[in-house]
């Protein structure tokens, strides 16, 4: 069986900059850390997280743009930071309820595991409580609680049982890549760009677009369409 | 479950996305019903939008860059969709093959140019702008294009496939790269890297039809070639032969 992928969903616009246009991803293909909002800066400081790069397991969220990329998970467990299984931002807003979410210092802190142990903890997760890892990625609820109660809580919502990975170094854009969904317009531009760039620069990108890893949007579609279609094509590789 | 959440008066306020530089492109609206209420989706739809936006979250939403607020707004109508087109897509430069802003209007708070209309009428547009702007190119194409010519060309049958979302134009596409892989084939460009993008949208067939037109229109570009004004040495068994050449309508 494949392993849930990181998703990262991006095109968000922070300072009324979008986080990645089209030129930039394919002229400097990096995903940054510092691409967040300060308010995501004020919550690392509270639950004391270092400098991380957001990524959902196998939840492309529509609320950080239109541009979902899926990795392969394997090479996070080598890098700094750590994971939880819900969402760090929405538990420090008071949007994930359960015993003890309360103190969101200490809830992050007993929840929180390592990248090295995170892809054995997180498969034990889904086996536990979902009815398999394609309901997790379709954004089903549990079929069992966890002990603090949070993921059949009433008020809660996806994030709130969704790991999210909290990696504290930059990451290149196309570095184990294994799905890019965007928007029509988007991938007309993306190609556009592409067209300027000579052979050698544009290689690793003409293997994306030209692969199945590329997939476009009908045009007219909204964000939560592009989502919607990398959610379905991850479920269809578990 | 009867679910009784579709309004009667839609409006719309915006669209969903930052619009893209040099881009021209159809997107889902953003709408308001009733008033100070938004969401985004098919307001047709019997299950309801995921969430409902009020005032101030909408505007966390356009600051976040999610959706595009429009200064203008418009009554709903089924599958209408927002068309709007970026002024360098529009009117790139003075050696550019500008498009006529009539159809769109501009928009300050959007940044670019636009219009709310049916899906069925913003390919309409699409296509007319797609056409004028292949017709462009070949017609650079036709005559014995200099440098800046070619450049021309090539910005035309690039901006034309903004126009030609697959599969709706798919011909139009078709057309728009014949242009630019005749352009490339000019200005000798290699156009195996095209031939092989054009792989999103064709079959192999389309693409070699595709290849075959667009040399053939390459040759063209280069259809009278600089003669050699010099007579030639002669050929190694005997004295060059001299033929006199006379108009027929001179000789009548």
């Amino acid at each position: 069986m494949n392993q849930v992928p990181l998703v990262r969903t991006e095109g968000k616009a922070f300072a009324d900059q979008a986080t990645l246009t089209p030129e930039r991803m394919v002229r400097d293909p990096r995903l940054l850390r510092a691409s967040k909002t300060d308010g995501t800066r004020e919550v690392e400081r509270a639950l004391g997280l270092g400098d991380s790069l957001y990524f959902y397991v196998g939840h492309a969220c529509p609320e950080f743009g239109q541009i979902v990329l899926a990795y392969t998970p394997e090479w996070s467990t080598s890098e700094p930071g750590g994971a939880t299984p819900f969402d760090t931002g929405g538990l420090q807003l008071g949007y994930v309820q359960g015993n003890g979410t309360d103190d969101p210092v200490s809830y992050c802190i007993s929840h929180r595991v390592t990248l090295a142990s995170w892809l054995d903890d997180f498969t034990a997760y889904v086996e536990r409580h979902f009815s398999s890892p394609g309901a997790y990625v379709l954004g089903e609820r549990a079929q069992t609680d966890d002990i603090s109660g949070r993921l059949l809580h009433p008020s809660n919502s996806r994030r709130a049982w969704t790991w999210e990975l909290q990696i504290e170094s930059d990451h290149q854009l196309l570095a184990n890549l294994k799905l890019l969904c965007v928007q029509s317009e988007l991938a007309e531009a993306i190609r556009r760009e592409l067209r300027m760039l000579p052979d050698d620069e544009a290689a690793a990108w003409i293997d994306l677009i030209s692969s199945s890893d590329f997939r476009v949007a009908p045009a007219g579609a909204e964000a939560p369409a592009v989502c919607g279609m990398a959610e379905e094509v991850i479920s269809t590789w578990l | 479950m009867a679910i009784t959440w579709r309004p009667v008066e839609v409006t719309v306020v915006g669209f969903c996305g930052l619009p893209i530089s040099a881009a021209a492109a159809m997107v889902a609206p953003v709408f308001e019903s009733p008033i100070g209420r938004y969401f985004v989706g098919d307001p047709d739809s019997l299950v309801p939008p995921r969430c409902f936006l009020d005032r101030s979250e909408l505007e966390q939403q356009r600051h976040a860059g999610y959706l595009t607020l429009t200064e203008r707004q418009w009554a709903r109508m089924p599958s209408g969709v927002v068309l709007y087109a970026h002024s360098k897509f529009m009117i790139p430069g003075a050696n550019s093959c500008n498009l006529p802003l009539s159809e769109l209007t501009p928009d300050t708070a959007a940044g670019v140019h636009l219009t709310y209309v049916t899906r069925a009428h913003a390919l309409a547009i699409l296509h007319r702008w797609g056409t004028l702007l292949v017709e462009d190119a070949n017609r650079t194409l036709s005559g014995r294009p200099n440098v800046m010519e070619l450049d021309r060309a090539m910005d035309a049958a690039q901006r034309a496939l903004f126009c030609a979302p697959p599969p709706e134009h798919k011909s139009l596409r078709v057309e728009a790269f014949i242009s630019l892989a005749a352009s490339y084939i000019v200005c000798r460009r290699p156009p195996e890297r095209l031939y092989r993008e054009m792989k999103l949208d064709f079959d192999e067939l389309t693409i070699s039809v595709i290849r075959q037109r667009a040399e053939a229109k390459a040759a063209g570009a280069r259809a009278y070639p600089f003669m050699k004004s010099r007579i030639g040495a002669d050929p190694a068994d005997g004295k060059r032969l001299c033929v006199t050449v006379s108009r027929a309508a001179a000789a009548a």
